[in-house]
């Protein structure tokens, strides 16, 4: 069951970094600002890669 | 043929099942070719009737926001694992994928001979590659064309396995990384563009769907920049 839901998943860091990206999003969506996810949220998403590159 | 769909799905599907063949293949040696196949195709036929199964539950007039964003939230998730795999793996922080390993680790678990235990690890193996190719066939399938995605799953299957047949040996010459980094790209670029869309509404990304191409090359560059600069510490401490 484990291997399943790592399958789908991934670790804790992997779901923390999604979890971030999301709600990033979601502050960006209600104060307004969503247009300016699409020149936020790429390179959020590389730092967050990095970062799990490194684990 | 929705294209945009079949190359990332038939590169992602090739990976994952050059990974299951060197499991089967593995099995096979212990239990032989007809329970390890067996096993295979019990897998295989689990993850068609879970695909077909979602495809008759998303089309029951879910609502466009929640599947977008539950599969742009899930390709997030899955894009930034392979991503970072992949720039970890350029930049030599972890050793690359070795087949001929992967082989030697399944057959020293099945030393014993076990034909019930081969059988289960051939099945799961297949199973859990297959579930990742189950994804992407799901979540590309929806937006783009089911027959492209679920085809270009199949295909692969059918020149890994027919390659697998004819070489009798793991797929290590696969450049599974170059690969990796990829399809890694695309589908971060996919995940990134559905998520933000449905959380932000329609509109938000410019130029539309052009921005999917330019974010696949921000994500493919990009990796290759941090890739080049985890490794360059290690390089100068080499070269002292």
């Amino acid at each position: 069951m484990s291997a399943f839901v790592k399958t789908l998943f991934g670790d804790a860091w992997n779901l923390s970094v999604v979890a971030i990206l999301v709600a990033v999003m979601t502050a960006l969506s209600f104060a307004g600002h969503a247009n300016a996810g699409a020149f936020v949220i790429p390179p959020l998403t590389l730092a967050g890669v990095a970062v799990l590159a490194r684990k | 043929m929705d294209w945009t769909v079949a190359v990332p799905t038939f590169l992602a599907a090739t990976v994952e099942w050059v990974e299951a063949f060197t499991i089967v293949l593995a099995v096979s040696l212990t239990i032989g070719w007809r329970a390890a196949g067996g096993a295979a195709l019990a897998a295989l036929l689990v993850l068609a009737a879970m695909t077909v199964a979602t495809g008759g539950a998303l089309s029951l007039g879910v609502s466009i926001f929640w599947l977008q964003l539950v599969i742009g939230v899930f390709l997030l998730l899955f894009g930034v694992r392979w991503l970072a795999k992949a720039v970890a793996r350029h930049a030599g922080l972890k050793a690359p994928h070795d087949e001929a390993e992967e082989f030697e680790h399944t057959r020293a678990q099945l030393t014993r001979g076990d034909r019930s235990a081969g059988w289960l690890i051939a099945f799961k193996g297949v199973l859990l590659e297959g579930l990742e190719v189950w994804l992407i066939v799901v979540a590309l399938g929806i937006h783009g064309s089911w027959a492209s995605s679920a085809g270009a799953a199949i295909a692969a299957l059918l020149v890994v396995g027919a390659a697998g047949l004819v070489v009798r040996a793991p797929l290590a010459r696969v450049p599974e990384n170059a690969i990796k980094f990829v399809v890694g790209a695309m589908i971060v670029s996919f995940g990134t563009f559905w998520t933000l869309e449905a959380i932000g509404g329609p509109g938000v990304w410019p130029g539309g769907d052009w921005s999917l191409p330019g974010l696949v090359v921000f994500y493919a560059g990009g990796g290759l920049l941090l890739a080049t600069i985890a490794r360059r510490p290690v390089t100068m401490r080499a070269t002292r």
